[in-house]
């Protein structure tokens, strides 16, 4: 059996479609050379236009909802016995699934919203079902449950809320697991870090290989939940807060000769750095491998450490700070504007909106180092200047 | 699929050159990066931090900077904004302007927001306008929608159009009854909802007919279709249901015509669940009990589904 419910061909002709688009726009590629594209690459798959998307999705799922309450309703008049509302659960969860892969085989939809929320209700019904019929009462049993259909639905449609969904499932259940156990507020960080940074490094791994394309999605989702995961698990204001609400379990026994306000988080200086290197590390190495995720986790980083920091000590009031910062943000814009107006260390301000202009750019950047290569490659076909903006004027 | 693997490809079907390839392949490796978004997104937040900012301080401090100095502060900050606005001005086109740098747009975005709280402060401090407020948020409108057509801005034109709405609104409506927060039953204010709508409506259309500023349609059209049928939502929650319901219903036919001859996709959906929750209310009326509701929502969603499945053909029918 094929692993993938979409046909892989046509995904990467959609993906390969996208990146023509923007070649295109950017002049890269001719009219004529595009044509070209149209015909060796076709578009097989049924994708319609976001507003269409967006009504599919929700009258999809108000359909299968009020099906479900009609059939439940109807079964369950007289008898609620958890046991035969599970296998209803589940029988729910095969129909819509079945259907899914209908529409998606015979239909060829992809994420045409109603695909989306059929997978959705039927990961929903799948869940619960199984957790009825076999009776799971255990929230960490039944959270696993939720991540692991949420991963065979994810491998299966590639579809980037489900892996976000199944990150979420893995991180409760971690959390469900040593909540249960006694002094465990360390483990606990510790795993969850341990985790995140490990799907970040392992997200960057496979969205390296070029036969995974049809997860793409799903990695760029997982890359920046793993790195945000990471910081958010050793942010001193998460952690102290989580270290409070521990004395209601599993601290109590130790800590019962002490006065609670006496009692400090352990390695409270070490996460204190933490907070505040953690998004400088992503920072940097955003900006050193020109990788534009990393950079900005590692302003959202800066700006929750800065957060936390205040949160404990206010140095300047709050109007203060938003004036100062706003200052600073238009200097910093300033700044970069016009400094790099010209091409320097691999970053360049282009003004133009959806642009990267690549080549240009990059024309720009062999002149100013004065490369030995010498003038630009004339061959380059530049596209008319007739695919201009206004774009979107026809989609709404 | 990565960039890369896109080139390859092809290259590899024989649409790119040889120098081509190695060309875009070299740029995707060794171009340089551009921040264009990240410089927009310093540029907005800057103008959002530095304004609440300003504001907050204003506020706190009133009693030692004294009002004059504020005021004069604002007006300077104003006339700075307008001074660079004006500088940089395009000339007036039909069309959409090809403006290459984002910092006049975000600066006259600043500017707008500034005039407002000047306007306020002004009121606030020497009720310059006395009581007559139509006239202080008329002003803004007018002087809004200039700048909006001016230089070409559309956020411009929505704080325009919301100008406008808060004109009229006060216009019909006597102060007292925002005083007394008597909403629940206020027809009045209703009725010039749905007004003011199906005038922006119409002027978005007159426009477009015109063509001057044809991408500037959408704003109007989207803003009074919303206002209407908001408008006329919460009368026929509250008031009477059936004339409201079929006014809803009525924008909504007109809204999916539109939708068939402009093959505008945002008007399809807006007007399809606008008109569902309309036809909705207006058969609730009935008694009909749990199981036909049931059977209501799904067949009538399944309908929906069907409609929104084949809205190719239905958008294509006209050409």
């Amino acid at each position: 059996m094929i692993v993938q419910a979409y046909n892989e061909t046509a995904v990467r002709n959609l993906q390969l479609r996208e990146m023509a688009d923007n070649l295109l726009e950017n002049g890269d590629l001719t009219p004529p050379q595009y044509e070209q594209v149209k015909t060796v690459f076709p578009i097989e798959l049924k994708q319609s236009n976001v507003f269409v998307r967006l009504g599919l999705f929700l009258f999809t799922s108000l359909c299968i909802g009020f099906s479900i309450a009609l059939i439940g309703w109807m079964a369950f008049q007289s008898t609620s016995d958890e046991n035969n509302v599970g296998i209803l659960c589940l029988f729910f969860g095969l129909s819509l699934t079945t259907i899914n892969e209908y529409m998606i085989k015979e239909r060829h939809w992809y994420r045409q919203g109603s695909d989306n929320a059929l997978c959705y209700a039927a990961v929903a019904c799948f869940v619960w079902g199984f957790a009825l019929v076999f009776k799971i009462d255990d929230r960490v049993i039944w959270t696993l449950l939720t991540f692991v259909f949420l991963t065979i639905a994810a491998v299966r449609y590639g579809d980037p809320l489900l892996a976000l969904g199944a990150f979420f499932a893995l991180m409760i259940s971690v959390f469900e697991f040593f909540k249960e156990k006694e002094n465990t507020f360390m483990a606990l960080t510790l795993v969850w870090a341990g985790l995140s940074v490990g799907v970040y490094f392992w997200t960057k791994y496979m969205s390296k290989k070029e036969t995974l394309f049809y997860w793409k999605d799903c990695f760029m989702v997982l890359e920046k939940v793993g790195l945000a995961g990471f910081y958010l698990s050793l942010n001193y204001y998460f952690l102290a807060q989580r270290f409070e609400n521990s004395f209601a379990y599993g601290y109590e026994s130790e800590l019962s000769n002490e006065g609670k306000n006496e009692i400090s988080m352990p390695f409270s200086t070490l996460f204190a750095l933490f907070t505040a290197f953690i998004p400088l590390i992503y920072l940097f190495f955003g900006i050193k491998n020109k990788d534009r995720t990393l950079w900005i986790m590692g302003g959202l980083g800066i700006a929750a450490s800065i957060l936390t920091y205040r949160h404990y000590h206010s140095i300047m009031p709050i109007e203060w700070a938003l004036t100062l910062a706003g200052i600073a943000f238009l200097a910093l814009a300033y700044l970069l504007m016009t400094y790099l107006k010209t091409p320097r260390s691999g970053f360049v301000y282009l003004p133009k909106q959806n642009k990267n202009g690549l080549i240009e750019a990059l024309v720009i950047n062999q002149v100013l180092q004065q490369t030995a290569a010498g003038a630009p490659d004339d061959s380059v076909k530049y596209g008319g200047g007739d695919f201009g903006g206004g774009g979107a004027s026809g989609d709404f | 699929m990565t960039i890369y693997q896109t080139l390859r490809l092809l290259f590899q079907e024989a649409i790119l050159s040889d120098e081509q390839f190695s060309t875009l392949r070299q740029a995707e490796e060794n171009g340089p990066v551009s921040i264009h978004w990240e410089v927009r997104i310093f540029l907005l937040l800057g103008i959002t931090f530095l304004c609440g900012g300003l504001g907050t301080l204003v506020y706190k401090n009133i009693d030692t900077i004294g009002h004059q100095a504020i005021i004069a502060l604002i007006a300077l900050a104003l006339a700075a904004c307008g001074w660079f606005v004006w500088h940089a001005r395009l000339p007036f086109r039909m069309h959409e302007a090809q403006k290459e740098q984002p910092l006049w747009d975000n600066i006259l975005l600043l500017g707008c927001s500034l005039f407002l709280i000047f306007e306020g402060y002004l009121q606030y401090q020497y009720q310059i306008f006395g009581t007559s407020y139509g006239i202080a948020t008329l002003i803004p409108a007018v002087l809004f929608a200039a700048c909006a057509y001016r230089f070409d801005h559309i956020g411009v034109l929505t704080m325009a159009l919301t100008a406008f709405t808060s004109w009229a609104g006060l216009a019909v409506t006597p102060l007292s009854i925002f005083q007394e927060s008597a909403f629940d039953n206020n027809e009045t204010l209703i009725h010039t909802g749905i007004v003011v709508g199906i005038v922006f409506i119409s002027v978005g259309l007159l426009l477009q007919a015109k063509s001057i500023k044809p991408h500037f349609t959408f704003s109007y059209l989207s803003f009074g279709f919303n206002l209407v049928c908001i408008a006329a939502l919460y009368g026929g929650a509250n008031i009477v249901k059936g004339p409201y319901c079929l006014l809803i219903l009525g924008m909504c036919a007109l809204a999916i015509l539109y939708a068939r001859r402009e093959q505008s996709y945002f008007f399809l959906l807006a007007g399809v669940v606008y008109g569902y929750i309309a036809f909705t209310t207006l058969i609730a009326q009935a008694d009909w009990d749990f199981l036909g509701w049931l059977l209501y929502g799904m067949v009538s969603c399944f309908g929906i589904v069907y409609f929104f499945l084949n809205y190719k053909k239905f958008l294509e029918k006209n050409k």
